[in-house]
């Protein structure tokens, strides 16, 4: 799948033009640099899902280290809502700072969740906190998949239908394919802003496009997994949520500062964004789906 | 490599549709002027002719580099294009904003902060290819000349240099051309006369990358669109002994795409010039100039049409007279008037109900200067001047804003022998255009934005002292500077800044304050079998910005500790002369992550600072053989090959660190270098 394509997609053309022109090459390089002092990560994403909701917190570590980040363990994790609800949280059995709701429970619009999360490092109790508001759900009319010959490569287009709300909206996209999430990492969620379609209906606006399974064979097999490959009659589901601005810019920055910046497009490299307290990073974020499903033809 | 190509044009044709978060008086008049224009020279040239051997010691001038293109045409150069801003990046003071780049950083400054005027009108992007290569033609160049600084008072708008370059203006005495076929491009430049009076010239390049990639039976190759060129016209008559008028011509486009979608960009210059000589004592040049800088994107597939423009346009008046009061004092005066318009970006699209139009800005700049250049003994001469601008910004013909602002500018040379001199220099630079641009190597989707009643224009001081002397009958020449920059209301950009298509792009400058200090050293032989420079620079430049960093001082993205480069050119024999050029350079100031956290298995830096690191260093050499098989034929076509290799011992040097996670392993750093050892030969001729 290759979709939303912003100045993030900037950096892929040209890392993809200089080889083309300059052949050039890459390999590994160590660097030295110092290591930063550990800071509290807190990680969570509550949908109008009934689920288990979770919070992950873990600690940070030295870029380059070598093992995976630690979780918190411990934690004194709970979340309360404007509508005077509270939800305690627990930890996972079997993943360390992994924080997840006792009941199933699913958020709702206009409601604002507070999280509070309390960690005890070594007698020194410290309150991180963060809130986030819920924002209504978009009305998507439907979603619909065309073929499209690009360069003697046949794609499929994912084409959206429905009303944007007028006002600035940002949203979140995620995708099922033959009912398989597929958009599970931050590097694959798909950002949109309505910059260019502000309260307008949205006729067949191309979010994504997907591969065709006729590519594979002409795609170089260490590239095939780039892509996710439709055939017909497989069935692509949109998750599309309205989130706030704080969530877009931190999913941006995440996807833009995850592998360095260009020297040609993007500024320096910026710690990211968060709403985290008291020196904690990550974010917390919550929003309501809307589902459209189309079948490839 | 085809399916990177297939790629490319995916990306290039996607962009359209997604989310828009996208979404001199020289050394002064030292000479006096002759009576009348001659046919080989223009008003310039004749204020200039009479340059000394000794012109870096007598001159009152600092930090003016000077280079023949001749002697550029030697060195080595990337893929055997010859390319006067790669020569200048090997001057003391001067460096590449990246490998490659055609972006250069004066003192510390960045590329912006560069006036580069050609045939006296701005160019903004001398770039093509990305920055790979330059728009100057070596076959249309007469002269360049870079004033690190202290620019002549007659120029202004930035802070940090000028470069000038000229075309040629010697009349050939018969139809002529010369030319050249390289790896890259090809080019040919075609000149003459018209009677006794006019002079007439013309030459176009052309790369020609994609005439290979038709030979491709891959449609995703072969119907690539992936070229530049670029046209030089020009025509000048003299009208009397005392009138010449001359029209100068610069077109050149680059594009890249393919049938799904394109992106092009390219400057437009013209400038038509008329000298008058009123007497011996004073003469005068008026001139109008446009400069016009444009890009755009375009996708071409059946209802999914979309198109993204931005250009930027100047027109410019201008009018500059020299006048000699006496033998030792040489006054200069004039008055420019110079209209922007800069529109930031339209997209047009037939997915969308309305257009997206971030407004155009229009400002006008008016500047009077008057200057005096005074040989007060024999020994010492002062220069001193001043430049008043009136910027103001325009909104629907109507005056929004108004900066008043003052330029002084003087310096002295002391002779304290016949081979040597110390110089002192003190220059106040102001800028009110800048570029939107917070990459270490700029694009070519250049944002110019003007100072505004919310952005104050950027201003520099800058003081220098030199000891400069000549040794063996000027056979050598030695220089050593000393500057200091005290800069103020420098900008930056906040985190994570959003530049393009943003209608509040002034939300994202963040000012500040700013200083760069350096010495430069340099040696220089002129004569002889052995010919070139050596030079050594050792500054520092740094921002502090209330907003970024924590307001912590940083180091300047061009900031550059060490630097070492050796030119030279020895002639072997009348056949084969053989160059090299060897550079070292301390890394890029760099902000690496020092942390990171992991978020849905997938991990994110954490900085603790900008700028607290470095690239590692950089070095490279190059050589070059140009070999003329026939040097002393009187046949009129001559020929000659060079024989190029670029990075001859193939340094890697980093261009991009990035950082690389696979499978959910913690991420490793990998590097990305452009260039390994590059071959290339051309073929130069001329007739």
């Amino acid at each position: 799948m290759k979709h939303t394509i912003s100045l993030m997609s900037l950096k892929s053309l040209i890392s993809l033009l200089l080889p083309v022109l300059f052949f050039s090459c890459t390999e590994e390089i160590i660097i030295h640099t110092d290591n930063s002092k550990p800071v509290v990560v807190i990680y969570g994403e509550l949908t109008d899902e009934f689920t288990h909701q979770s919070v992950k917190i873990t600690w940070s570590s030295p870029y380059f280290d070598n093992q995976p980040n630690a979780g918190i363990s411990g934690a004194a994790v709970k979340i309360v809502s404007s509508d005077d609800k509270t939800y305690e949280f627990f930890e996972n059995d079997t993943v360390p700072g992994l924080y997840e709701s006792k009941a199933k429970w699913a958020i709702k619009a206009d409601i604002t969740y507070s999280l509070k999360v309390e960690i005890d490092s070594e007698g020194d109790v410290k309150t991180y906190e963060a809130s986030t508001t819920i924002l209504s759900p978009i009305a998507i009319d439907s979603i619909a998949i065309a073929p499209i010959d690009i360069m003697g490569y046949k794609h499929y287009a994912v084409n959206l239908f429905g009303n944007e709300p007028e006002g600035e909206d940002f949203y979140l996209c995620k995708y099922l394919v033959r009912d398989s999430l597929i958009t599970t990492k931050i590097s694959q969620y798909l950002m949109l802003n309505d910059v260019m379609f502000d309260g307008q209906y949205v006729d067949g606006f191309t979010l994504s496009f997907f591969d065709s399974i006729e590519n594979w064979e002409k795609v170089p097999e260490r590239m095939r997994n780039q892509s996710v490959y439709l055939s017909p009659g497989d069935k692509v589901e949109l998750q599309m949520s309205r989130v706030s601005k704080g969530f877009f810019d931190f999913v941006i920055q995440c996807q833009s500062e995850m592998h360095g910046s260009n020297p040609f497009f993007g500024g320096p490299p910026a710690n990211i964004t968060t709403n985290i307290s008291n020196g904690g990073v990550g974010y917390f974020s919550g929003y309501c789906i809307s589902r459209a499903e189309a079948v490839t033809p | 490599m085809f399916s990177k190509i297939r790629n490319l044009f995916l990306i290039v044709f996607l962009f359209f549709f997604f989310h828009t978060s996208v979404f001199s008086q020289k050394s002064g008049i030292t000479q006096k002027p002759s009576e009348s224009f001659k046919d080989t020279v223009r008003l310039r040239e004749v204020i200039i002719s009479g340059k000394k051997g000794d012109e870096n010691i007598s001159s009152v001038n600092m930090g003016v580099e000077k280079l023949s293109i001749t002697a550029i045409k030697k060195m080595p150069a990337l893929m055997g294009e010859v390319d006067i801003i790669k020569a200048i990046q090997l001057l003391p003071g001067v460096q590449a904003s990246s490998e490659g780049s055609s972006g250069f950083s004066v003192r510390g400054g960045s590329p912006d902060q560069n006036l580069i005027l050609l045939d006296n009108t701005t160019v903004y992007n001398p770039s093509h290819m990305m920055g790979f290569f330059s728009i100057f033609n070596n076959d249309v160049i007469s002269s360049l000349e870079l004033y690190k600084g202290d620019i002549p008072i007659k120029h202004g708008g930035r802070l940090s240099s000028l470069l000038d370059v000229q075309t040629k203006e010697n009349m050939p005495d018969c139809f002529s051309g010369s030319g050249g076929l390289g790896l890259i491009s090809s080019r040919l430049m075609l000149e003459g006369p018209i009677g006794e009076n006019t002079f007439w010239l013309v030459s176009g390049r052309r790369s020609y990358a994609d005439l290979f990639l038709k030979l491709s039976s891959d449609e995703s190759i072969n119907s690539a669109i992936l070229y530049f060129y670029d046209l030089n016209f020009k025509i000048s008559h003299k009208l009397s002994n005392r009138d010449r008028l001359s029209l100068n011509a610069y077109y050149g486009k680059d594009a890249f795409g393919a049938k799904p979608g394109d992106f092009k960009y390219g400057n437009g210059t013209l400038s038509l010039a008329w000298s008058h000589i009123f007497s011996d004592k004073l003469y005068s040049k008026f001139s109008l100039n446009a400069t016009s800088y444009d890009y755009g994107m375009a996708t071409h597939l059946e209802g999914m049409q979309m198109s993204w423009e931005a250009d930027m346009l100047d027109l410019m008046f201008r009018a500059d007279f020299s006048q000699s009061l006496s033998d030792a004092v040489n006054l200069n005066y004039g008055f420019t008037s110079t209209w922007h318009r800069i529109n930031p970006g339209l997209v047009v699209s037939s997915m969308m109900e309305n257009d997206y139009d971030v407004e155009n800005t229009f400002a006008l700049q008016n500047s009077l200067y008057l200057g005096n250049e005074q040989k007060i003994t024999d020994a010492l001469a002062v220069k001193y001047g001043l430049r008043w601008t009136v910027f103001q910004n325009l909104d629907s013909g109507k005056i929004q804003h108004t900066y008043n602002t003052f330029e002084p500018r003087t310096g002295l040379v002391y002779k304290l022998n016949d081979n040597s001199s110390v110089k002192a220099n003190y220059a106040h630079n102001v800028q009110f255009i800048q570029l939107a641009n917070n990459s270490a190597s700029g694009s070519p989707m250049d944002i110019w934005f003007s100072a505004s009643p919310n952005v104050k224009p950027q201003q520099v001081n800058m003081f220098s002292v030199g000891y400069f002397r000549n040794l063996k009958n000027n056979m050598f020449e030695t220089s050593a500077e000393i500057y200091y920059k005290d800069l103020k209301n420098v900008i930056d950009f906040a985190d994570h800044a959003q530049l393009l298509l943003n209608k509040e792009l002034e939300g994202e400058i963040r000012t500040g304050t700013g200083k760069a200090y350096g010495l430069e050293l340099m040696v220089r032989k002129n004569t002889g079998r052995l010919t070139g420079f050596a030079n050594y620079t050792l500054s520092r430049s740094e921002r502090t910005i209330p907003e970024i960093n924590n307001g912590k001082t940083y180091l300047a993205p061009y900031d550059k500790t060490h630097v070492f480069n050796i030119v030279m050119n020895y002639e072997i024999s009348p056949k084969i002369n053989v160059s090299a050029n060897w550079v070292f350079a301390t890394g890029n100031p760099t902000t690496y992550p020092t942390g990171r956290m992991e978020i849905l298995g997938e991990y994110f830096p954490i900085y603790s600072g900008r700028n607290e690191y470095r690239m590692p260093n950089y070095d490279r050499l190059d050589l070059s053989l140009n070999f003329i098989p026939k040097p002393n034929s009187k046949k009129r076509w001559k020929g000659e090959w060079n024989f190029s290799l670029y990075n001859a011992y193939g340094r890697k040097n980093p261009w991009i660190i990035s950082y690389k996670q696979e499978d959910g392993n913690p991420p490793t750093a990998e590097m990305l270098y452009l260039f390994s050892v590059v071959p290339s030969v051309t073929y130069n001729f001329k007739f």
